[in-house]
This record gives structure tokens, sequence and C-alpha cells, in this order.
């Protein structure tokens, strides 16, 4: 009965994030028929050979510029929704998230700097600003990991806390940057803000290894994930080597949310909300919560990505402020949920 | 053979010692509590003696091999811990925690067999919670809550417990039925026991040997009645009992007199 509904839960939801990229395809401003959006789609699978009753247009539209964003929302809100998972079941705490150790700031610090710095002068623009973002992310990281280190031992407070100054520090340095671009301010901001747009097969490509392994090492330790909720030290009675696996496991997080954010920039709320969410409606087993978790977001990045370029005509709006909008309000019901529940 | 050995064992937390110069054995199938007053060390002494706390002095000798020495889950598979705090306030139904207690007896990733059901529910049938098991474990009592950690223990098929403190939320009907069924535990399967308890007349009842600690220093270490003694107890606690003999099981108790 148990297994059988959470089996059931996952085959809806991937028959829903199905229909949800058929109609993401069809929608636009350029609005395409259902059956021409399905025979683009088929015609490019192996051995198939159709006879183009489209235009070039049309496939360009739905190929090369509408597909690979949707693909990338979807394995983007993926990566953020486990990521969060991650974080809340090691940190134990309702507000972690996959930025809470200092990754989104080291990473527009590094995005900010490329910009900055280095657009001009650098052959392959399209590939530094992600690249230098990850590596602005992961020495924030290891900054994190090297303040809040106690004997090899790290204390949940003292982790997030290094997180807090780490961002402190990388926040004052983003905003001088600013303070100093000039016209290029611009583009920093937006930047920040997150966007699917402009992308292509290519970064799909970049995130794949990432988002693969990083996803498959959570699914596996769901039990250890399991198990720190009961606390650290019955954990390590369990014969847990709490230490080594939470550290492994946050960085393996960590890493999931600097790759995502490198591509797309600052994402925010999806991380801290759907795990949340989800924990509402599957209980607290890892097991359960990774699986529907990493669907859920798919489908949730996918629709606000979907709203971020059709909402306002003609004009791209910034994805964060979309997942904010909708998070926000959605966080103040669970909190008042939460609360009168007597929990929380 | 002793089962357990302790040597010379010593900690100190910022520089003011917590435990000196601790040395005793254990063998197996024995009920060994520890008794002493607030402060004097008893959780920190089950903390080494667990593999818990790492950074003692001294060792800790568990089957011959020093306990720093095991992997984390073979340990697990020899030592379980009952907490003092017992199961914290999750929304894990009871059955899931109970289940936990067969982690180290797992593959990563291997899902529970016939056989480890069939655990877990003779321990949630044992202790009585079985009529809970689908209640999440932030909806029971400080007691039930004590019951669960006691099943996830049993679970984990250990040579040794540790019990902290395991009656201290419970009413006397389920302190009874706790000792009882440990007692049972042990002498079914040849169980050590070790536990810290406030309670001296259910030390007195329930365990071999007794250990009394005061100040990080083994004030006294035997039998029962070398160890519930007036004068002793009376140095140790800074009150003067009132000794009495249990009817009876035929061991000391005291009476406490609060004016």
């Amino acid at each position: 009965m148990y297994k059988q509904r959470v089996l059931l839960w996952t085959a809806g939801l991937i028959l829903l994030l199905f229909l949800s990229v058929i109609m993401s395809l069809m929608i636009g401003s350029v609005h395409l028929p259902v059956d021409t959006t399905l025979s683009i789609l088929i015609n490019h699978l192996p051995f198939v050979e159709m006879e183009p009753y489209w235009s070039v247009g049309q496939e360009t539209i739905i190929w090369d510029l509408r597909l690979p964003r949707i693909i990338l929302s979807i394995i983007v809100g993926a990566m953020l929704s486990v990521s969060g998972v991650a974080f809340q079941g090691v940190l134990r705490n309702p507000l972690a998230d996959p930025y809470i150790l200092g990754v989104s700031s080291g990473a527009a610090l590094g995005a900010a700097a490329t910009i900055l710095f280095l657009q001009q002068t650098l052959w392959a623009s399209h590939f530094t600003i992600p690249l230098i973002a990850f590596i602005g992310a992961v020495l924030s990281l290891g900054f994190v990991m090297l303040l809040s280190n106690v004997k090899n031992q790290r204390g949940n407070e003292t982790i997030i806390l290094a997180g807090v100054i780490t961002q402190a520090f990388s926040g004052a340095m983003l905003t001088f940057l600013i303070a100093i671009s000039g016209e290029q301010m611009h583009q920093i901001i937006f930047w920040m803000m997150g966007s699917l747009a402009n992308k292509d097969w290519i970064d799909i490509l970049i995130l794949i290894p990432y988002y693969l392994i990083g996803t498959i090492y959570l699914y596996i330790h769901y039990q250890e994930l399991n198990l720190l909720a009961l606390g650290e030290r019955s954990a390590i009675h369990l014969g847990m080597n709490v230490e080594r696996k939470k550290i492994f496991i946050l960085m393996v997080g960590t890493i999931l949310a600097a790759s995502a954010v490198s591509i797309v920039g600052i994402i925010g709320f999806v991380g801290l909300i759907i795990p949340h969410m989800i924990r509402l409606i599957t209980g607290p087993d890892h097991r359960k919560l990774l699986l529907i978790s990493t669907l859920v977001g798919s489908i949730f990045l996918l629709w606000t990505d979907t709203l971020a370029r059709t909402i306002v005509p003609s004009q791209e709006l910034p994805i964060g402020v979309i997942t904010a909008f909708i998070g926000a309000p959605f966080f103040a019901y669970l909190l008042r949920k939460g609360l009168r529940r007597g929990i929380g | 053979m002793s089962l357990l050995e302790v040597k010379h064992l010593s900690f100190a937390y910022d520089k003011k010692p917590i435990l000196s110069d601790i040395s005793f054995q254990i063998s197996q199938g024995e009920s060994f509590g520890i008794i002493g007053p607030n402060g004097s060390g008893k959780t920190t002494l089950i903390g080494a003696m667990s593999g818990f706390l790492t950074h003692v002095e001294g060792e800790v000798l568990l089957q011959g091999k020093a306990i720093a020495k095991y992997r984390k889950k073979e340990l697990a598979r020899l030592i379980a811990v009952v907490e003092q705090v017992g199961t914290p306030s999750i929304s894990f139904t009871v059955e899931e925690v109970v289940a936990m207690g067969r982690y180290p007896w797992l593959k990563s990733f291997e899902q529970t067999s016939e056989k480890d059901i069939k655990l877990i529910h003779e321990a949630l049938t044992t202790l009585d919670i079985w009529e809970k098991r689908y209640q999440p474990v932030n909806t029971l009592s400080g007691g039930e809550r004590q019951l669960v950690s006691l099943a996830r223990a049993m679970v984990q098929e250990p040579k040794v417990l540790i019990l902290d403190e395991p009656t201290t939320y419970l009413d006397i009907g389920h302190q009874i039925m706790v000792m009882q069924h440990v007692r049972k535990w042990q002498r079914d399967k040849g169980l050590t026991v070790i536990m810290v308890l406030h309670d001296l007349n259910l030390a007195a009842q329930n365990c071999d040997r007794l250990l009394l600690l005061n100040h990080g220093k083994i004030q006294t270490l035997g039998t029962v009645a070398e160890v519930i003694d007036e004068k002793i107890l009376e140095d140790v606690y800074q009150t003067k009992p009132i000794m009495i003999e249990h009817p009876v099981k035929k061991v000391p108790q005291i009476l406490l007199l609060s004016l």
C-alpha cells in the first residue's frame, strides 16, 4: 500500500511534467498548435523521418529556443529542490536552503567580477561567467568549511554562522563592485535576479553530469538523512559516520546549487519552499522526500520560467522575481499553518 | 575475560577535569549500574564507553579491542545506547524510528528484509507500542518516546546495552515494565547492561554491581550491599538516608526525609 502510493505519486508527477513540457512548448510570443509541436518533437527522435508541414521558423522556436530552455528549467528546478532537501535534512533548520553556505553570494561575486573586468577581453564570454561564478561559489564553500572547523567537527549553528559571515563579506565586495560598475550595473543586477533566457544545449550538457552525480549521491544517502533527524548523537550511536557524511552531503548539495546558479543566476525560494511543501505531503522520510521534491521542483521551475517569458508581452522578467513572488506568500501560508498546528 | 574494560580513563573539558583515572571491568551478562550525584561525570563516562567521546585519555576495550579501532557500524552492532533525552519530537512514525535501529546491519541503500521487519514488530509488541506504530513520534508523551528509543535499541541486536537514565520520564508501571523487559532480554540473549540511574532503589534492585562516581572519580565499586551504604551515601550526596531492606528482594533500599 505504502510503496504503491509513492509509485502512484511518482507516475502522476512524471505525467504532469510531460504535459507541462508540451504545453509550455506551445505557449509564447508565437503560439503553436499541439500537433505541430508534437510532430516537431517526434521528428527529432532517431529513425523518424517525417515530411515537414511546418516552417523552419517554427522548428527553430521549438527545438532551439523553447526546448533547451524548458529542459534547463527542469534540471535547475530539480537541482535546487533536492539540494534544499539535503540542507534542511543535515542542518535540521527550517530556514536552511541551498544558498545558506554562501554559494549564491560567492557566485554573484564571481559573475560580477567577470562582467566588470573580463568580459570584453576574453573570447569565450558565454562560459567565462559560469566558470568564474562557479569558482566563486566553491571558494565560499571552502571558506565556510575552514571557518567552521573545530577539531574536524562542525556544529550546525557554527556552519550556519560561518555561512552568514561569508555571505556578509562577499556581499560587501559585491556591493562595492556594483557601486563602481557604471554601465555594466544593469547586467550584474540582471544576472543576480536569475534568468533562463539565451541558454542553449551546451549549458544543459554542462549541467547534466553535476545533476546526475549530485542527485544520485543524495538519493543513496536517504537513510543517513533520516538518521540525522534523531539527532547527531543518536546517529553516531547507530553507526553512522556523522562528521564525514554530513560534510559530504553538504558539499554535494552546495555543488548542485553552485553549478545551477553559475549558469542561470540566483533563483531564490525554490530550494526553500519545495522541500517544505513536499514534507507536508510525504512526511519526513527522505526516500520519498528526495524523489518527489525533484519532480515537483522541476515542474515548479518550468512553469515559473514559462511565466517569466510570457507574462509581460515581448519582455523577459527575471525568474527570481517570480519565484519570490509565488514563494513568499506560500511560505507565509506554511508558517501560519505550522503555527496553528503548534509546530514551527 | 571481561567483555568491556576501562583503563585509566580521564577526560577534561576546557581544562576542567570531568573524569580522572577511571579503571574497571564488566563481564558478559552482567547488569552494571553507574550512580552518583549531578555533575559527577556519569554521562561523560558512558559517552566514552560507547565510543561517542573520542578525545579521551586512557582506553576502553571491547572484547579486547580498543573501541576507537572499531568501524562505526561494527561498533553499533555491539553497543546500543538509549539516551536520556529519548527520541526527539520529530514527525517520523514510531515504526520508522524503530526501523532505524537496523541501520548498522544494512548496507548502504539496502532495504529492510523480512527478518528485519519481524524484529521490528517483535520490539513494538514487547514494549507495548504496537498500537502506536503509525503515529508520528511528536504526538507521543516523553515516556512513550523513551519506549520508542528502547525498541530501536532492541532491533539493533547489540551485545551491550547502555541506558542513560532510562526511567526518567516513565511512570512506575512503565518503569517496572522497562526493567523487567531488560532483565528478560538479558536472560534470553546474555545481554550486558550498563545503566546510569538516579533512582538508587531502582539501581539496588536491578543491578548486580554498582559504580558510585563522585567528582569524576570512583568513590566505591562493588556489590549493591557494598555501595548502598548509609555512611558512603551520606558522604557523597550530603544527605542522610534512612536504610531499610526490601521486603521481597532483600536488597538495601533508602528512604529520604525532607524537613
